[in-house]
């Protein structure tokens, strides 16, 4: 376990973009608030505008309005730049070492081609997500003390009027929740970049991209059919369908405003995995999911062309 | 003394070349093997074979394992430095030793530290801050500070200036060999390692041309640089090597007794160069 540990955290070594792409995305956000205020005079964030804001929401809803309003939906553009820095990683893992021959030195010491490919894959599915939600959390923590002293500014008690409705374990716990179920389901699309990252000789991304639409091509022009783009629009979405009581609460903003003024309680009581764990496009993902990993773990163990 | 690898009828081809043909060799604990051959000859196939990287027909144990079928468990006993462009660009010093601490159970980070310290490598640089000379520097540190009993070095001096290379085997040999590791070197500057070798290999298109002790090499291979007048006398005597210099013929002599050789002109023991030349050229 602790060697599984080590060879994570050589990843991290190897790809600060882990911490720096939500670093940024933190960045942008706080650049394009403090442009909104000070540039485009926007009022939301002057102190008087803002308790007046706050003060008009009802407090049996407010850790809700901002729970679902506010800090969740700050996390989306974190999840956009998590998709991508994963995507670039698993394209990576296999084919860099074997680009610099690194491999050579990495295959030296005692650790089997197994332990290898699973640390990569641990760390698509848990570590960078892992990252990016510390980094978001302790950006959502800081926009709070800002706000803090806005509140305070505006003459209002920052403790009624923001830390108390602070669903911190909440938000948290529900976007866990959601990165943990979504890295299960996705393992089909994750073992296929890890194996096109092991298989190509060059252009990993050609490899990721051409061979699904050559399928797709193919089937269309054999059959006349659309099962597999099918399949892929299905696993995309499935994940957002099957893992929560009411799919609207998440996705939906349009309900969400009745939603959440309802306040019917946590915002983890959307959590239901029963229908995931469930259905078989889940176990099926597994499935189809590790055996592109074995594959990717016979490739890095057997070809011989460093 | 313990036989540590043991090949017997070891075969590769890549699509229709062979790049090793049935060769059987053994080595033994406490040896500097070099294993000399031109380029393509199949040195590094048979190490790769050696350390599990690439698989092969015939038999072969390494330190008692089956090396392709259990390579993670035969490195922590065999150590191979490939090349010198091969530590990752992107990692520190400071980051290499500590991740080969943390998986490698017989290595000694104090001892990399040490070696590093006559250095000029500084633990917060990135590989690809240091030069050529000090990737391998580095390289060699973190190898003489794993306790293994078999060492394996493909040209681990490659594109080095001569100043590095001297101090490369120099350190080996000072600081690292003793009677109960085993190292075995490819290279093509024979000349610089020729004085630390316990046994010589040459290898010629996938075939194993010499496996011999340089004991035995000094005894049984003789050169001799033959006066004008005896050179028929010489020729008689079946030389498997010829060529002149400065007018004069010098032949190579095997298991022919060097007070018979004497009498024909200057004898010396060849150079591992001269006898690769005279190998290489006579079949």
């Amino acid at each position: 376990m602790s060697k599984l540990f080590t060879l994570i955290r050589r990843e991290i070594w190897e790809h600060p973009a882990f911490y720096v792409a939500p670093l940024v995305v933190t960045a942008i956000m706080v650049l394009a608030l403090a442009a909104d205020t000070l540039v485009f005079g926007q009022n939301i964030l002057r102190p008087t505008n803002f308790v007046q804001f706050l003060q008009m929401v009802p407090d049996a809803a407010r850790q809700d309005v901002y729970g679902i309003l506010m800090i969740m939906p700050a996390f989306i553009p974190y999840a956009i730049v998590l998709v991508f820095v994963i995507f670039f990683y698993l394209m990576d893992c296999l084919y860099a070492e074997r680009k610099d021959r690194s491999i050579l030195f990495w295959k030296s010491l005692p650790v089997s081609d197994t332990e290898t490919v699973f640390s990569k894959i641990a760390t698509a599915m848990f570590t960078i997500p892992l990252v990016t939600l510390v980094v978001y959390l302790v950006s959502t923590f800081g926009f709070f003390v800002v706000l803090t002293f806005i509140v305070w500014a505006g003459g209002g008690n920052p403790w009624t009027l923001l830390w108390s409705a602070f669903p911190v374990f909440e938000v948290a716990g529900l976007i866990t929740y959601s990165l943990l179920v979504q890295s299960f389901w996705f393992l089909p699309f994750i073992g296929w970049v890890a194996l096109a990252s092991a298989f190509a000789r060059r252009m990993p991304f050609l490899w990721v991209v051409l061979v699904p639409v050559g399928v797709v091509i193919v089937e269309t022009f054999l059959f006349g059919t659309r099962e597999f783009i099918g399949m892929i629009g299905a696993r995309i979405e499935g994940v957002f369908k099957l893992s929560y009581t009411d799919e609207d609460l998440h996705f939906d903003f349009d309900d969400m405003e009745e939603l959440q003024f309802e306040n019917t309680g946590s915002i983890l009581d959307v959590i239901d995995p029963t229908p995931l764990l469930t259905s078989t496009g889940f176990w099926g993902g597994l499935v189809v999911g590790g055996g592109l990993i074995a594959a990717a773990i016979w490739l890095r163990r057997y070809r011989d062309d460093s | 003394m313990d036989t540590l690898i043991e090949a017997k009828g070891l075969s590769k081809n890549y699509g229709s070349s062979t790049a090793l043909d049935n060769v059987s060799f053994s080595v033994d604990e406490g040896r500097i093997v070099g294993l000399i051959g031109p380029n393509g000859a199949g040195k590094t196939t048979a190490l790769k074979a050696i350390l599990g990287l690439s698989p092969f027909r015939g038999d072969l144990k390494v330190l008692g394992y089956d090396p392709y079928r259990q390579r993670s468990k035969l490195m922590e006993e065999v150590c191979f430095i490939a090349d010198v462009a091969i530590l990752p660009r992107w990692l520190k010093v400071s980051q290499a030793i500590e991740f080969v601490e943390r998986v490698h159970p017989k290595f000694n980070p104090a001892r990399a530290q040490e070696f590093l310290s006559k250095t000029e490598i500084q633990p917060n640089k990135k590989v690809k801050q240091l030069s050529k000379g000090m990737v391998a520097q580095l390289h060699l540190a973190l190898v003489m500070a794993i306790d293994v009993r078999l060492l394996i070095l493909d040209e681990p001096t490659l594109g080095l200036d001569i100043l590095f290379r001297k101090n490369f085997y120099q350190t080996l040999l000072e600081d690292y060999f003793d009677e109960n590791r085993t190292i075995i070197i490819t290279t093509h500057q024979v000349e610089e390692i020729e004085h630390i070798l316990t046994h010589l290999m040459f290898i010629q298109k996938g075939r194993l041309v010499l496996d011999q002790s340089m004991e035995n090499i000094a005894e049984e291979y003789v050169e001799v640089l033959v006066s004008p007048d005896q050179t028929q006398a010489a020729q008689a005597l079946g030389p498997i090597h010829e060529r002149s210099v400065f007018g004069k013929q010098l032949m190579l002599f095997r298991g022919v007794s060097r007070a018979n050789l004497e009498t024909l002109g200057e004898t010396h023991t060849p150079s591992v160069a001269d006898l690769f030349v005279a190998t290489m050229e006579g079949r």
